[in-house]
């Protein structure tokens, strides 16, 4: 009995082998008898209109349109995650592997680059392996390619295509030159600014509800493995070509949605923008002043916790008339959290006690009752004696907020 | 880590040797044998010279002046760059041997190190250790453990800050290897590779094991490291062959303790004769709960060790219905094993460290070396089914410098009735050799595509000793898994082949217990996969420290058990029918009267039903069925047959020949767990025709019955062909090595079954022998152990033919 026989039949297999298996490596094998690597090489690079520039691997180059001006172009850098990172040499990346699950025996059998052309047309390349045996030395283009002064910019490549490709450098014991290159993941700018509007935050929903493009004919992602696989077994590149095409999109998506970012992040105006995550994202990155203005000029759209940060905001800057504004404004929608920031701003600044205590009463804070035990001593107190606590706030000051309110706006 | 202690000697009366001396007295009858073992002095040495200044400064500041003669044995072999297995008794300061050399060489060179545990307790255990150390002498080394538990961001720390990193197999195999890339800079300054508890790695486990080892190697041989090896084992006879099969490179062996050890006594105990006809003996369960009693009685702290789950929980029910009657007292009396959840074992563990413990009833779970304090007796329910597993489990009492009793307490099986009637035996023999057939065809192929993951093969590689390598990958290219390019065999499809493949046995996922009356739903328990249908079935009683909770509902796919406390004076066992095909016949050996063989077997278990036991008289009252799908895998066995002509002259009845089959397949099973040197575990057995039309077992009045696919009984006499066969096959699916052995040493067992039943005292049988013989067999005019003498005789004719 043969090993494979006993280990089909350990295995509780069928006896003879799959039909297609034996057809799919008996073609191999006589394929790979009759034709040199080098016509190999030619052939994939024909189907796929590239070019050849050493041996068992292709590239390809395009330029795509982009919908974008030159004049787009600058600013790209106007992101929370890329603040004091001077950079203009943006390369776009995109890899498509051989699996998802990661570890050594996944590969990147096609990284896709690209940097925009002056025109604002994106210049796209494309390497694409012939064979395993190439893969070091189109890593090595590959890096020359994107060169050491490029800010990478990818979709969830933080996560998936940075450690990939830093694994495959490893492994042919290369220096990887990815990965101390500033990285903007644009995946993690997405989820903040749409994770509350959109069923997921994928790139396709971002193209679809963004950058209102709805591919048509293309290879789900999930298909690129057997593409490969295809290529290898049976050389047949025509699945190949269609990652090929798949890619080059992802990579003109993900330039299209960079600038998209850029606007979202400036202006979050459209409706499915969530204006208190981006404020957030500003005020994470050391810019109270922008988040403080996205926050004011969206108030009307911002959630609760939003909405507290923004009047905490205020409170910090001694603005209390917005702050209670915007506590107000919550306290009728029944956040306690602002009511209690109200009992507090009316004992404290106001000196108003019985309002603090309608406050107090109407949050339903732990130390609620103790709080209100004060504020009614207090309360006791200030209409036995003589008032000598006034109103803090001169009655004139109201008037001013609206011209306060309007300079933070025009700080930015 | 135990210092070098000059404490005096006690000069009053040992209340360890007090309870040995009662014991003797009242017992006298039922102690076969006593083995005392004296008081050793320490063997101390002076530090090795070239040891860091501030090694030797937080050697001091433990208490570590001189080192025991083996430590500095292996500081020395660790100089000479020689892999060395360590092999020394419990408590010795075995891990010492290998944290001087290495934290030697961390300070020296900033080299690193990679422990291997069997399980995380352990590694936990490990590190404390070696902080302790590192915080007396303010070494500012680095160890962290790196396992499921280990937090995601502080994995990429642990990887490039690490100086120790102290892991388990499962975590290598899973997680490291597969990612080997990440951990570059770690394996470039690797010098030190650590396997403690090597005699673990036996088996099924050691065969994984092994070929993980061989991965790590060529993931080493690719970063240009080449580690020295350090294995610590508990005592086997074999440890040099162990730790060369598992690394596949000669070591050496360091096997003298130089560590001090409190006086040692071992008795070997028979439970008294009940009935002279039938061989029967008291229960092996009444006399280990007598002594425990005793030993607890007397305020000594005891440790039980049971070789069932189940027993376990009878055992700890019985003590606490002695010592924890009253429920406002805390529990002296614990149980620990297997299937518990880690939380309440970690809290198990804890309590016995802190001396809170009186008796713990425990399977082979505490046997490895997780740290529970000092115990002063050790009762043995049943032969442990090795010496190795006997000597490591009595060595869980008197760890410290003080003395210890061990009372080995004999089951009825025939392993147990044999050690303690021949305590020369047990006492003179040396342990067993643990065995691991690495290359076992199915482990292999699951190592050799995760190792084609890890890195390309080159077809010129070795990796097996024995299977050409190259038939593998090209199994595996037609497979399309892998993909060859010239003399390079890639990984090429989507999925993480380690995830597939789980090193202990069969991966098909545990079940969880759950108490639907604990809010709603609690997991109390977990059971593997291999022991579930036996334990979990629909009105089984399963027990968690000894409350008894009843399986209502048992949700197969989902891997569930809804169990719900229940009151009851019973517990259950469930029924098992096992049937073989055979599948291919590699070899044979034919004599004139009988065949045996060798090769691939079908099997199928079957679980009819289960009976219901009455707690303390242990008797059946009453029946129940089992609804769950067949059991199915494919093995290896030797079996035997008789040419059909011979066995009707020999044996006029069918019903006379099961009876013969079943006794001497009984023997001959025991006989063989022995000399293969495996538990009865792991070695099935089986009567049928090997065509899986039927079947043999042993019926509820003693006699042989023969049963059919579905298990119905069906009448032998009235069947065309009787072709019966005694079956002893590798209980794991894919086989592990053991029956090949076997069939080579074949003779060796068919004496051995003979010897035995010539040996046993009793008249016609008896669970010692042939196995269990009921009173009315008398009346049958023909003894089974006679039987069992003919089959077996016509086993034994000299072989004449040989059958490829």
């Amino acid at each position: 009995m043969t090993l494979a026989s006993r280990l089909d039949r350990l295995r509780g297999r069928e006896w003879a082998p799959g039909q297609e298996t034996s057809c799919d490596s008996a073609a191999h094998r006589a394929l790979g008898r009759s034709s040199e690597e080098g016509m190999v090489d030619q052939r994939l690079a024909a189907a796929l209109g590239g070019r050849c520039p050493e041996a068992g691997y292709v590239v390809t180059e395009t330029l795509s349109d982009t919908e974008l001006t030159p004049a787009g172009l600058r600013g790209l850098d106007d992101l929370p995650e890329m603040q004091g990172a001077a950079t203009d040499d943006w390369v776009y990346l995109d890899t498509e592997t051989t699996g998802l699950s990661g570890g050594t025996g996944t590969l990147a059998f096609m990284v896709g680059v690209a940097r925009f052309a002056p025109d604002a047309r994106l210049q796209v390349r494309q390497y694409i392996l012939a064979r395993f045996g190439a893969e070091s030395a189109m890593l090595a283009a590959l890096a020359d390619w994107i060169g050491d002064r490029a800010t990478l910019v990818s979709f969830n490549g933080r996560c998936f295509d940075m450690p990939l490709l830093a694994a495959r450098f490893q492994l042919h014991r290369r220096r990887c030159p990815l990965a101390r290159r500033p990285h903007l993941d644009l995946m993690y700018s997405v989820r903040r600014a749409y994770r509350k509007a959109w069923p997921d935050c994928r790139l396709q929903t971002a193209e679809q509800r963004r950058l209102s493009l709805n591919r048509v004919g293309d290879l789900p992602g999930a298909q690129a493995p057997m593409a490969w696989r295809a290529w290898l077994r049976l050389q047949t590149a025509s699945m190949l070509a269609a990652v090929l095409r798949h890619n080059r999109q992802d990579l003109v998506s993900l330039a299209r949605l960079h600038a998209a970012m850029v606007e979202d992040f400036a202006r979050p105006t459209r409706p499915d923008v969530d204006p208190g995550a981006i404020g957030q994202a500003w005020a994470d990155a050391g810019e109270p002043g922008r988040a403080l203005a996205i926050w004011s000029q969206h108030r009307d759209r911002l959630d609760e916790p939003a909405a507290l940060r923004l009047a905490a905001t205020y409170r910090r800057m001694g603005r209390w008339l917005e702050a209670e504004a915007v506590w107000l404004t919550l306290h009728r929608r029944g956040c306690r959290e602002a009511a209690l920031a109200l009992s507090k701003y009316h004992e404290h600044q106001r000196r108003d006690y019985r309002r603090a205590i309608g406050f107090a009463e109407a949050s339903d804070h732990l130390n609620d009752d103790q709080r209100r035990r004060r504020l009614r001593r207090k309360l006791e107190a200030q209409s036995a004696g003589p008032n000598l606590d006034l109103p803090l706030m001169p009655p004139g000051e109201r008037d001013t907020i609206a011209s306060q309110v309007s300079s933070a706006v025009s700080t930015k | 880590m135990s210092a070098p202690s000059s404490r005096p000697q006690p000069l009053m009366q040992d209340p360890v040797a007090e309870l040995a001396d009662r014991l003797k007295r009242r017992y006298a009858d039922r102690i076969c044998a006593e083995l005392v073992l004296p008081a050793q002095a320490p063997d101390l040495v002076d530090l090795p010279t070239q040891l860091a200044p501030a090694l030797v400064e937080a050697l001091a500041a433990r208490g570590v002046r001189r080192l025991y003669r083996h430590q500095a044995e292996a500081c020395k072999l660790a100089e000479e760059r020689r892999h060395f297995v360590v092999v020394t008794p419990t408590a010795s300061g075995k891990t010492l041997c290998y944290n001087l050399p290495v934290l030697q060489s961390v300070l020296e060179d900033r080299a690193k190190a990679l422990y291997l545990f069997p399980t995380k307790a352990l590694a936990q255990d490990q590190v404390a250790e070696l902080l302790e150390l590192n915080r007396a002498g303010g070494l500012g080394v680095r160890a962290y453990t790196f396992d499921g538990d280990t937090p995601g961001d502080a994995r990429k720390a642990v990887r490039t800050r690490g100086d120790i990193v102290v892991s388990n197999p499962d975590m290598l195999h899973q997680a490291i290897l597969p990612h080997h890339t990440k951990w570059a800079q770690f394996f470039e300054g690797l010098r030190f590779i650590v396997i403690d508890e090597m005699h673990t790695y036996r088996g099924v486990f050691g065969a994984h094991v092994t070929n993980l080892i061989r991965r790590l190697k060529r993931v080493l041989a690719f970063y240009g490291a080449t580690p020295q090896f350090v294995l610590c084992s508990a005592t086997i006879a074999n440890p040099r062959e162990l730790a060369g099969t598992l690394l596949g490179e000669p070591v050496e062996a360091v096997n003298r303790s130089g560590a001090p050890q409190g006086e040692r006594r071992l008795l070997l105990w028979n439970p008294p004769v009940v009935n002279p006809d039938l061989g029967l003996r008291a229960s092996a369960r009444s006399q280990t709960h007598r002594i425990a009693r005793l030993a607890t009685r007397s305020g000594l702290k005891s440790i039980v060790f049971a070789r069932s789950r189940l027993m376990v929980e009878v055992l700890t029910k019985y003590l606490k219905d002695v010592f924890d009657r009253d429920p406002r007292r805390p529990s002296r009396v614990f149980a620990y094993r297997g299937g518990y959840l880690p939380t309440e074992r970690r809290a198990t563990e804890r309590r016995l460290r802190s001396g809170e413990v009186d008796c713990v009833v425990s399977t082979s779970a505490l046997e490895l070396g997780v740290d529970i304090g000092s115990l002063d007796v050790c009762v043995l329910n049943g032969y442990p089914g090795s010496i190795a597993a006997t000597w490591q489990r009595l060595g869980r009492a008197g760890r410290r410098v003080r003395s210890a009793l061990g009372v080995l307490v004999a089951g009825s099986e025939p392993l147990d009735q044999y050690i303690v009637r021949n305590p020369d035996f047990f006492l003179g023999a040396s342990p067993e050799h643990a065995r691991v057939d690495p290359d076992q065809l199915l482990v292999l192929l699951d190592h050799v595509r995760c190792a084609a993951f890890e890195l390309p093969f080159e077809s010129s590689e070795r990796f097996s000793g024995r299977v050409p390598l190259e038939e593998l990958l090209r199994y595996l290219g037609d497979e399309g898994v892998l993909h060859r390019e010239g003399d390079c065999w890639h990984w090429i499809t989507d999925a993480y082949p380690a995830n597939a493949v789980s090193l202990r046995s069969v991966a098909e996922g545990n079940f969880v217990v759950v108490d639907q009356d604990r809010d709603g739903r609690q997991i109390i328990a977990e059971v593997d996969y291999s022991s579930a249908p036996e334990t979990l079935y629909e009105g089984a009683i399963y027990m968690v420290q000894a409350s008894p909770y009843q399986v209502e509902r048992l949700d197969w796919e989902g891997r569930k058990a809804y169990v719900r406390p229940t009151r009851v004076d019973y517990y259950t066992d469930a029924i098992v029918y096992t049937r073989l095909k055979i599948l291919e016949r590699f070899a044979a050996q034919t004599s004139p009267d009988s065949l045996v063989a060798h090769g691939e077997v079908h099997l199928v278990r079957r679980f009819a039903g289960y009976k219901k036991i009455r707690y303390y008289t242990h008797e059946n009252i009453g029946y129940g069925n089992i609804n769950l799908p067949d059991q199915e895998m494919h093995t290896s066995a030797v079996w035997w047959e008789i040419r059909p002509g011979v066995l009707e002259r020999a044996l006029p009845s069918r019903q006379m020949a099961l009876d013969g089959f079943l006794g001497a397949a009984y023997a001959m099973h025991h006989v063989a767990a022995l000399q293969s040197m495996s538990e009865t575990s792991d070695l099935g057995r089986a009567v049928g025709d090997g065509d899986g039309r039927w079947f043999a077992t042993a019926g509820a009045d003693g006699r042989g019955q023969m049963r059919d696919v579905s298990g119905e009984a069906m009448a032998p006499d009235h069947q065309g062909a009787f072709r019966p066969a005694v079956f002893l096959y590798d209980n794991h699916p894919g086989g592990i090595g053991l029956s090949e052995p076997l069939y080579r040493d074949q003779g060796a067992v068919v004496q051995g079954a003979v010897d035995l039943l010539r040996q046993c005292g009793c008249r016609y049988g008896c669970p010692s022998c042939v196995g269990p013989v009921l009173a009315s067999d008398e009346e049958r005019g023909y003894s089974p152990k006679a039987l069992a003498l003919t089959v077996l005789g016509l086993f034994q004719t000299a072989p004449t033919g040989c059958l490829a």
